[in-house]
């Protein structure tokens, strides 16, 4: 018995006794820890047949979850996905060795937001499948998210290694490498992995846009442009290279151009929610808060975990007089918020000016902007301005 | 009594009466040495040897060798004790005769006569020995060399004349002499010997009669017995031996019992006869166990002179068969003498031509005890019968059962192991029969040929067959290969059975070491196989090709067999030659190159070299075997047959071709890899040949598919410099630039370009590679290179639809750089070359103007803008819409020129001059007011927003310059309080007026859609000067996302297991 396997058997074993335990509920009890994946191709693993009833509890998680796809209203969505989260665990309690569905619960809990109890879901399902390459870039993001940008980039490695074949699954996969090595200020490491990607896939327009935007950080604009231009003669009709475009015209004060490019990047595809965030980002800039309205109205719709939409939308109804309506947007930003995200920093302030300049109440905004600046991050940018205002209302 | 039987007795008499004189003389000189030493009358005791061994010593010992066989220093040293002895013996006969002339009387007389005659004796006995021995020796020669003996010589005969007188007068003078029998004896035996008979018997029976008890009343009856048996007197002859048989002691018993069983015989007494006979065997048996050495052999003589006896008693009734003789002996108690006597029988009967019967009795021998080693013998005695006996079916069969069964490997043999050396002398005496059996009829048959001038093929056949007889067990002797030889040449040549022949000279080539049968062997076994071969080589009536025959296989076997043994044979080549020519028009390609490689390999100076390496180089051309083609090319390069330059170029080719075909073919396994390290191994190896460069390039392109672009663009480059004259050298650079360009290595992308660009400018890739490096060197930031290049191919390609894009270009970059004297010029040289018609003549109007700003040429950018304003006018209907970018730009700029001037006019004037300056300023507004209105009415949103924020701004501006304008000094306070409140009434008018425009471009920004950084600046302005209805957005917020979103995970929909 190989050592990997005896670690995958502990770990199996160790989750389905946290999830037969009293202490069952919506998120494993017990740590699970990380299978001790080696490096290069993994060989699938063979396993035992499934028991019928952890089969049985799997397809209800299933049906559960495509009925939250379809569910136009929040509440009934909600509904579904957490009867989907209760079947698959059933699922992995009947038999641990369903790695599909501990992938699931990942999925679901991801989509949550829930990134630490997604990492382990997926950590589970490795565990029982490590040649499963979508649960370890699944992981990878959990983790990107979670702010572990070095098991991040361990995981995304990990899964070059163990696909040496041309396929979406491992482009994707460089590319997101690439973009965390980026946000890394890795540069030149950006720049090998996507070298690496263009020599073993060949050039496409994901991988070139991801190039412009290394170039971009590094303020390398005409090289940024150049690539973009490759990206945009592969194949025209990919949004991300006029979101890039979009961003080029912006660092060149273009904004014109910016909002044209972000435009035709919404077009292309109306749930490119970046794109359409950015759109509504320059109505803002230029005062034109209907149409950022309606944009962010729309990004929130798809997406209502997005916080930085929420907040730009309350800035929307704000510019268009809605004062209670935008500092309710606010207000639940700072409720659901991580306590000390940039986010909820964001919605502190806006709420303090809103008090501030638009609905007069002096002590409220007083009381907010000490609010802010005790709870909002140290490096929150609008902390200078927050002072000031202070002072402004002689506090 | 047959011939045979006649001479055996003759022999047996002869016998006795040799060993009688050679007993006596041994007897006397021993004696009369004896007495010599010893005191007078000691008795000698004499120890009689009579064995017929003593006599065959003195009689036929052989001739003495060319050569002494005794060394020097032996033969002088016995030479010099014989003188010694003869010497003695010559000094003590002096002496005796000395001594008798003294006249002495009684017994010592008697005494000195007995001991002079016995020296006498000795004396005579020495000379007969010496005179045999010269007989012999002219007997030999003789025989030698009969030309050479005119006469044959005398056998000389023993003088004992002195010693008989002497005896005789011991007799006369002392007849008390206590010797007396002896004395007796001796005369007789004298008398004998001088042929006197009947005085010899005479003085035997005084012995007889006389001296009943002397040691030589034995031998007395033997001398009588042996002179009846001697003329066939059988009855007489029987009773003088019956004296001695009846004492058992006596010495010649068995000799008298032998020669009793002979009378008994040639009386009619057979049964008899071989009782005595039987006797004789009995004696020599004890003998053996436990007789003296002399008893020992005489009998043994005796038991082989009675076992022949026996053998023809029986042999004479035809009726008896073996087993009647094994059961006779049987009876008589003589059953362990029978296999001795049957093998005489066998031998007699074979003697007399009764073959059957000789292989019947051997037959039965063999059944007796089929593992003796004597079996072995037996058979071979039945093989001799049978072909003694013509029976030539036997023969082969009889031979084959020789060989068999006790040939090497045989049960026999592995029961006789313990025997090794007669086990070996068998085998030895068994091989060397089947051969001899066989090559005797192989002799025969060629004899009888000659004879009868056509071949007995029955013959043949059968000594095919016996000579296959012995090879089933004699494979590896020395002597197989020859009888192999000999077998293969018949059925070569007179049975004409070519294969079988083929692979019998074959097989004796196979055989080690080389011996004189191999060349020959080989050369009939290709001639053989040739005659074997079908006809219509290698292919069929239809013209197909035909597989292979056997018999073609073993030619080619032999040939390579030949050339492998016998490598300096001149012939050898082409024959080879042949042999892959076969195989060749086969189409049995590898077979065909192992002949024409060993023709071009080890026979290099031969003339068929050449040939074989082309038909090398075909084959394998056939075959599409390019590595092999290429391996034969490197070895024929080296061949003298190749050595001309013309071949020698033409090899290079092929190796090249080779190595090509055998990238292709790497590539066509998908081996990208190895078909690009093949086809570097040209430019390599044959870095002048015409086919390296191209070579060079496919290598580029295999690491290109390879996916190993890095190699691929250093294999370019690598090849493009190496050879700057080839026509696939630019493409070669310029692919390198594609390749790095591929895998984002701009840097590296642009100095491959450049490479081209350099080193061949004129090549159809120049132009791209000028314009891409001019592009990449811009984006890479490196200004001055991108220029550069952009020059010059403006310059170079100044007729080409792009040339004047990039002469435009160049301005552009010089502008992004900063260099706005330098994109001044370009833009005006671009606006030079192309006045008429030029794409971008009124932006390069307006960049230049812009660039002229920068600097502050404020005058030359007028009039570029008015230029431009000029030339839109002049523009119609679409071209017109697409150029009012430009048009509002300059007209924007001009709007800028204006705006300039009023501010360049300050409010820090003397009073009586502010109204006068504001006027100007207030003109210069509504002029620069009206210009930037024109903007807005060319329709282009961009300048428009620009327009309408700068007149806002404008105004805005001059209301903040107006209140932060100093008071005009000299003023009372109530004269400057009043002068602040008129000026701030102005100030609010004019605020108020900036106000508007802001909020018309505002408006009008929104309506259009427009959202630069002028709509921004406007809404900041607004919120400046009207905050209450245009608060400034102060709220935090996230700007842009870069949009690298993630996929969202999957959700597996379906388990499946492997069962």
């Amino acid at each position: 018995m190989s050592s990997r396997f005896v670690v995958a058997q502990a770990a199996l074993v160790a989750v389905a006794l946290a999830l037969s335990g009293p202490g069952c509920g919506a998120k494993p009890q017990q740590e699970v820890e990380a299978p001790e994946v080696e490096t290069g191709p993994v060989e699938p693993v063979k396993l035992p047949p499934v028991s019928p009833q952890a089969m049985a509890a799997f397809e209800d998680g299933m049906r559960w979850l495509r009925a939250s796809r379809k569910s136009k209203r929040a509440k009934a969505r909600r509904q579904a996905v957490d009867k989907a989260i209760a079947g698959f665990r059933e699922a992995v309690a009947i038999d641990a060795n369903l790695w599909e569905a501990w992938h699931n619960l990942g999925v679901i809990l991801v989509a949550d937001g829930d990134d630490e109890a997604a990492v382990e879901a997926f950590s589970n399902a490795l565990a029982v499948n490590p040649a499963h390459l979508d649960s370890l870039v699944a992981r990878a993001e959990a983790h990107r998210r979670a702010g572990r940008d070095g098991d991040a980039r361990a995981d995304y490695e990990r899964a070059l290694e163990q696909q040496s074949d041309d396929n979406a699954s491992r482009r994707n996969a460089t590319a997101r490498l690439a973009s965390l090595l980026r946000e890394s200020r890795a540069y030149d490491d950006a720049i090998a992995v996507i070298r690496e990607t263009l020599r073993t896939s060949g050039a496409s327009a994901e991988v070139y846009v991801e190039l412009a935007l290394v170039y971009m950080a590094q303020e390398k604009r005409n090289l940024a442009d150049l690539v973009l231009g490759k990206a945009a003669e592969i194949d025209a009709k990919v949004p991300a290279i006029y979101n890039a475009y979009a961003l080029l015209a912006l660092a060149r004060g273009h904004s014109q151009q910016a909002f044209e490019y972000f435009d035709q990047a919404t077009s292309l595809d109306p749930d490119y929610l970046d794109a359409r965030f950015n759109k509504a980002s320059v109505l803002l800039d230029a005062g034109d808060y209907p149409r950022a309205r309606a944009e962010l109205e729309a990004v929130v719709a798809q997406n209502p975990e997005d916080m930085n939409a929420r907040i730009a939308l309350g800035v929307a109804h704000r510019g268009q007089g809605e004062y209670d309506r935008a500092q309710s947007i606010w207000e639940t930003v700072i409720q659901e918020a991580p306590r000390r995200s940039r986010v909820r920093g964001d919605a502190l302030f806006n709420v303090a000016v809103l008090k501030m300049n638009f609905l007069e109440d002096e002590a409220g905004a007083g009381v907010a902007f000490e609010r802010f600046l005790q709870e909002a991050p140290r490096n929150h940018p609008s902390r200078a301005l927050a002072e000031q205002k202070k002072k402004e209302l002689g506090l | 009594m047959n011939i045979r039987a006649f001479d055996s007795a003759a022999r047996a008499a002869g016998l006795v009466r040799r060993g009688l004189i050679a007993a006596a003389g041994v007897a006397i000189a021993t004696a009369g040495l004896a007495m010599w030493a010893a005191p007078a009358h000691a008795q000698v005791s004499v120890e009689l040897d009579r064995g017929p061994a003593a006599e065959l010593y003195i009689r036929k010992r052989p001739p003495p060798p060319a050569s002494p066989a005794l060394s020097d220093d032996i033969e002088r040293m016995l030479s010099e004790k014989e003188a010694q002895a003869a010497a003695k013996r010559t000094e003590a006969i002096e002496l005796l005769r000395g001594f008798i002339d003294t006249d002495p009387t009684g017994e010592a007389r008697a005494d000195a006569l007995f001991k002079l005659a016995e020296l006498l004796w000795e004396d005579s006995r020495q000379q007969f020995i010496a005179n045999m021995d010269k007989y012999e020796r002219a007997l030999e020669a003789c025989r030698r060399s009969p030309d050479s003996c005119k006469q044959r010589p005398k056998e000389p005969r023993i003088d004992l004349t002195e010693s008989e007188a002497l005896y005789r007068q011991i007799l006369t003078d002392h007849p008390g002499f206590d010797r007396a029998d002896l004395v007796l004896y001796l005369v007789g035996f004298a008398a004998q010997e001088r042929n006197a008979t009947e005085e010899a018997l005479g003085f035997f029976r005084q012995v007889v009669d006389g001296y009943p008890n002397s040691a030589l009343y034995g031998d007395a009856w033997m001398m009588i017995g042996e002179h009846y048996f001697g003329t066939s007197r059988w009855a007489d002859a029987r009773d003088a031996y019956a004296n001695i048989l009846s004492r058992p002691d006596t010495a010649t018993y068995d000799l008298a019992l032998f020669k009793t069983a002979w009378c008994d015989w040639k009386l009619g007494d057979p049964e008899g006869a071989a009782l005595r006979f039987k006797q004789v065997l009995d004696l020599a048996v004890e003998a053996e166990a436990s007789g003296t050495a002399s008893t020992r052999r005489r009998r043994a003589q005796l038991r082989d002179e009675a076992l022949e006896y026996l053998v023809v008693v029986f042999t004479e009734d035809r009726t008896v068969s073996a087993k009647e003789v094994y059961d006779f002996l049987a009876s008589i108690g003589g059953e362990r003498y029978s296999r001795d006597v049957l093998v005489r029988v066998a031998d007699a009967y074979f003697g007399q031509s009764e073959y059957e019967r000789s292989v019947g009795t051997y037959r039965f021998l063999i059944e007796m005890n089929p593992n003796s080693l004597d079996a072995a013998d037996y058979q071979r005695r039945i093989v001799e019968s049978r072909v003694s006996a013509l029976d030539h079916e036997q023969v082969v069969a009889e031979l084959q059962i020789l060989v068999d069964t006790f040939g090497p490997g045989s049960v026999w043999s592995t029961a006789n192991e313990s025997y090794p050396t007669r086990l070996e002398r068998s085998q030895r005496l068994t091989e060397a029969l089947a051969r001899t059996t066989a090559t005797n009829y192989h002799a025969q048959a060629q004899e009888d040929e000659k004879r009868r001038k056509k071949p007995n093929l029955a013959m043949y056949r059968l000594a095919v067959d016996l000579y296959g007889a012995y090879l089933t067990s004699y494979q590896s002797t020395e002597e197989a290969a020859e009888v192999r030889f000999l077998r293969a040449e018949i059925l070569f040549f007179k049975l004409r059975e070519y294969e079988e022949a083929g692979d019998q000279y074959v097989a004796v080539a196979e055989t080690r070491p080389v011996g004189k049968y191999h060349k020959d062997a080989l050369l009939k076994a290709m001639e053989a196989y040739e005659k074997a071969r079908p006809e219509n080589t290698g292919r069929n009536p239809d013209g197909s090709v035909r597989e292979l025959a056997p018999a073609d296989r073993k030619f080619a076997a032999a040939v390579d067999l030949y050339a492998t043994l016998f490598p300096a044979d001149p012939e050898l080549v082409g024959v080879i030659f042949r042999n892959g020519e076969m195989f060749y028009d086969y189409g049995d390609y590898d077979e065909a190159i192992k002949r024409f490689g060993l023709i071009v390999t080890k026979y290099p100076d031969d003339a068929n070299a050449g040939p074989a390496g082309d038909r090398i180089l075909e084959t394998l051309a056939k075959a599409e075997d390019y590595q092999n083609i290429e391996e034969w090319a490197r070895k024929l390069k080296s061949a003298k047959s190749f050595q001309a330059a013309d071949q020698q170029a033409r090899l290079d080719r092929l190796i090249v071709e080779s190595i090509g075909k055998s990238g292709e073919q790497l590539a066509e396994k998908g081996e990208y890899e190895q078909a690009a390290v093949a086809y570097l191994r040209v430019p390599n190896e044959f870095p002048n040949h015409t086919l390296a460069a191209r070579s060079y390039m496919n290598a580029g392109v295999m690491y290109e598919k390879a996916k190993q672009p890095q190699q691929a663009a250093s294999v370019y480059l690598a090849m493009a410099k190496a050879y700057p004259k080839a026509k696939q050298s630019p493409k070669a650079a310029f692919s390198a630039g594609q390749v790095y360009e591929s895998v984002a290595y701009f840097d590296r992308a642009a100095d491959a370009y450049e490479v081209v660009v350099e080193d061949f400018p004129r090549s159809s890739q120049g132009q791209d590679a000028l314009f891409n490096a001019g592009l990449l060197r811009q984006a890479l930031g490196q200004h001055e290179s991108a220029i550069t290049h952009y020059r010059r191919y403006a310059k170079r390609y100044r007729r080409r639809k792009d040339a004047e894009e990039v002469a435009f270009r160049i301005g552009v970059v010089h502008e992004e750089a900063g260099q706005h004297p330098q994109a001044t010029r370009a833009y005006r040289s671009y606006m030079k070359s192309y006045r008429r018609g030029g794409k971008h003549l009124l932006e390069a109007h307006v960049r230049a103007g812009r660039s002229e700003l920068a600097q502050g040429n404020l005058r030359s950018a007028a009039k570029l803008f008015a230029t431009v304003l000029k030339m839109h006018k002049r523009l119609k209907g679409k071209e017109q819409a697409r150029a009012r970018q430009w048009a509002a730009e300059a007209r924007y700029h001009e709007g800028e020129l204006i705006y300039r001037k009023f501010e360049g006019i300050t409010l820090d004037v003397k009073p009586r001059r502010l109204r006068r300056t504001l006027d100007n300023k207030t003109e210069l507004l509504a002029k620069a007011q009206d210009v930037y209105l024109d903007v807005v009415d060319f329709g282009d949103p961009q300048w428009a927003t620009a327009a309408l924020y700068r007149m806002g701004s404008v105004y805005e501006g001059f209301a903040e310059s107006l209140r932060e304008a100093p008071v005009p000094a000299g003023l009372s306070e109530q004269e400057a309080e009043m002068y602040r409140l008129e000026l701030e009434n102005y100030v609010i008018e004019i605020e108020e007026q900036a106000i508007d425009l802001y909020i018309t471009g505002y408006q009008k920004a929104l309506d259009l859609g427009v959202y630069n950084q002028y709509t921004s600046k406007i809404r900041t302005a607004l919120g400046k000067l009207d905050s209450g209805s245009y608060p400034p957005a102060i709220e935090a917020r996230g700007r842009v996302r870069v949009g690298d979103r993630s996929l969202p995970p999957r959700a597996v929909g379906e388990v499946i297991r492997d069962e």
